[in-house]
């Protein structure tokens, strides 16, 4: 159909000399003339809720939902919602409720037909018998006594019609009827946004989907490429990216809005198996981490956990960890100070070594949460402080 | 590490690392240490970029293009009214740069060590 339409638009001057002018189909002045029914804002409310309903139902099909209630409160024979194509040029009926509806999924050139017209005045207008200068309407039957159209805006943009069909002349559309079309316009932009709102969620949810498996090619490629590596090194090498996997679990669950401090701490730990001992201890108020500090935070206490497994208080069956964190009283300070305090284990030797463990929590934290980090090597235990802005925090 | 490589390896430049990823920032500072090269930084917030951009003694810098949800160009004029070269990294690649920085060298991430020396040892050569 819509391949008929576009075939069907005059190619040249001659054509469209024969055609009837704009001024020939359209009566839009008329409208405030007419005798206008009054407004029943009651059946307009109940239509709008019913419509915020299967909004919340099926927002699938809530552009057909759309065209149905337009039919029901103008008390059209046809209706119908027309949207700009993707690729600009044509317009597609995308839902179509009465007389009409076997021509759903048709539509009008982008430059040739009525939608343009409202499109290029940006403003309401009401056809009669159309096909007199858009020839390709006389296949779309029953013919149109008198069309209305309204433009239709999403995010400011006008992005197509809303529309309402008389088949014969029984009736006459008058100022009440462009009122409740304007009004059901305004209604859907904002209900089109929701749903395309809701498309963004579905989008997220593969994208994490994705990144997750991405996470385990790489650890593949790893283990192929690493083959000859000392399977010590591929295994602290897997336990990191999994670390890394697990963080982003967290954050996938909260729609990426934050993740949980206490959370975090014990899914990091968990693999230790240290907090059922009792031998791993997490102190501090309830605090939301955005996912960049959630992230970085989740690698450092790995590397945390994983240096107090080989050397620190998680290598001897008596040592303890403490996370305790707090925030600074109101009005004094903007920093909260989390602490990392290991005792129990066995004498602590400040190595000179500068593994990658320890230039993540040296380097890369205080750059990431834009604060400081001190990594101590106490004999009783090593000690880590981490001091970061609020502004990191919320 | 320094003996063992070969001597045209080592670059010996200052490089100012502009990168709020932690962990890409520590990746660029060791490939830069296997050129000889010193990161200066590397620093993950605007405003600190800026002021290092202005007072340190700089041979080049690399700059991630968004930095905590701010775009680093402020940085890039820093360096470009002082004639110091930079070499931008982004994910995006030179189509999410700003139409007037498309033709600087830029290094899609993720970039190996060779690309990377090849971006520096470009926009260095050029200033000399």
């Amino acid at each position: 159909m819509e391949g008929e339409n576009r075939s069907s638009r005059p190619d040249e001057k001659g054509d469209l000399a024969n055609l009837a002018p704009l001024a020939d189909i359209t009566r839009t002045d008329e409208l405030w003339r007419r005798p206008n029914r009054l407004p029943d804002y009651e059946r307009e409310n109940r239509a709008l809720v019913a419509l915020v309903q299967a909004l919340a139902d099926s927002p699938a099909t809530i552009l057909q939902t759309l065209a149905d209630t337009v039919l029901q409160l103008v008390d059209a024979d046809s209706s119908g919602l027309s949207l700009l194509a993707k690729d600009g040029n044509h317009f597609y009926w995308a839902a179509i409720a009465g007389g009409w509806r076997p021509h759903l999924g048709g539509g009008t050139p982008r430059d040739f037909g009525p939608c343009n017209d409202v499109l290029d005045r940006n403003a309401p207008i009401l056809f009669t018998h159309w096909e007199r200068r858009y020839p390709y309407l006389a296949e779309a039957t029953p013919l149109a006594e008198e069309g209305l159209l309204v433009p239709f805006h999403v995010e400011g943009k006008t992005v197509g019609t809303i529309w309402a069909i008389l088949h014969d002349e029984r009736r006459q559309f008058d100022a009440e009827d462009l009122r409740r079309l304007r009004s059901l316009s305004r209604f859907a932009s904002a209900a089109y946004q929701a749903v395309q709102f809701q498309h963004a969620e579905v989008l997220v949810k593969e994208l994490n989907h994705r990144v997750k498996n991405t996470l385990a090619t790489v650890q593949s490629i790893a283990a192929h490429t690493l083959s000859s590596v000392d399977a010590v090194v591929k295994d602290r090498f897997y336990a990191r990216l999994v670390a890394l996997s697990r963080t982003h679990d967290l954050l996938a669950l909260a729609g990426w809005e934050g993740a949980d401090l206490r959370e975090l701490l014990l899914q990091e730990l968990e693999p230790f198996r240290a907090a059922e001992a009792g031998r791993f201890v997490v102190d501090g108020p309830d605090l939301k981490l955005p996912p960049k500090s959630a992230l970085a935070l989740g690698m450092a206490f790995h590397e945390l956990a994983t240096n107090a497994a080989k050397y620190g208080a998680f290598s001897t069956s008596s040592g303890q960890v403490r996370a305790r964190w707090e925030l600074p009283p109101s009005g004094r300070g903007e920093a909260l100070r989390l602490r990392w305090v290991e005792s129990g284990g066995p004498p602590v030797k400040d190595s000179s070594r500068r593994g990658f463990g320890r230039m993540l929590i040296e380097t890369g934290l205080p750059l990431e949460l834009d604060g400081t980090v001190d990594l101590a090597f106490a004999a009783e235990g090593v000690v880590c402080t981490i001091d970061l802005p609020l502004s990191t925090v919320n | 590490m320094a003996e063992a490589s070969p001597p045209r390896q080592n670059l010996g430049l200052r490089v100012l690392v502009v990168e709020d990823e932690m962990l890409v920032a520590l990746l660029l500072q060791e490939m830069l240490a296997v050129f000889g090269c010193a990161v200066v930084g590397p620093v993950g917030r605007l405003q600190k970029a800026i002021d290092m951009a202005k007072r340190e003694a700089l041979d080049l810098a690399i700059l991630d293009v968004n930095i905590n949800g701010r775009e680093v160009y402020p940085v890039a004029e820093v360096l470009a009214a002082r004639g110091i070269p930079f070499v931008f990294a982004t994910g995006y690649g030179k189509g999410g740069l700003r139409p007037t920085y498309r033709d600087c060298p830029t290094l899609q991430k993720p970039f190996r060590e060779y690309e990377l020396r090849m971006a520096v040892e470009s926009v260095t050569s050029e200033k000399s």
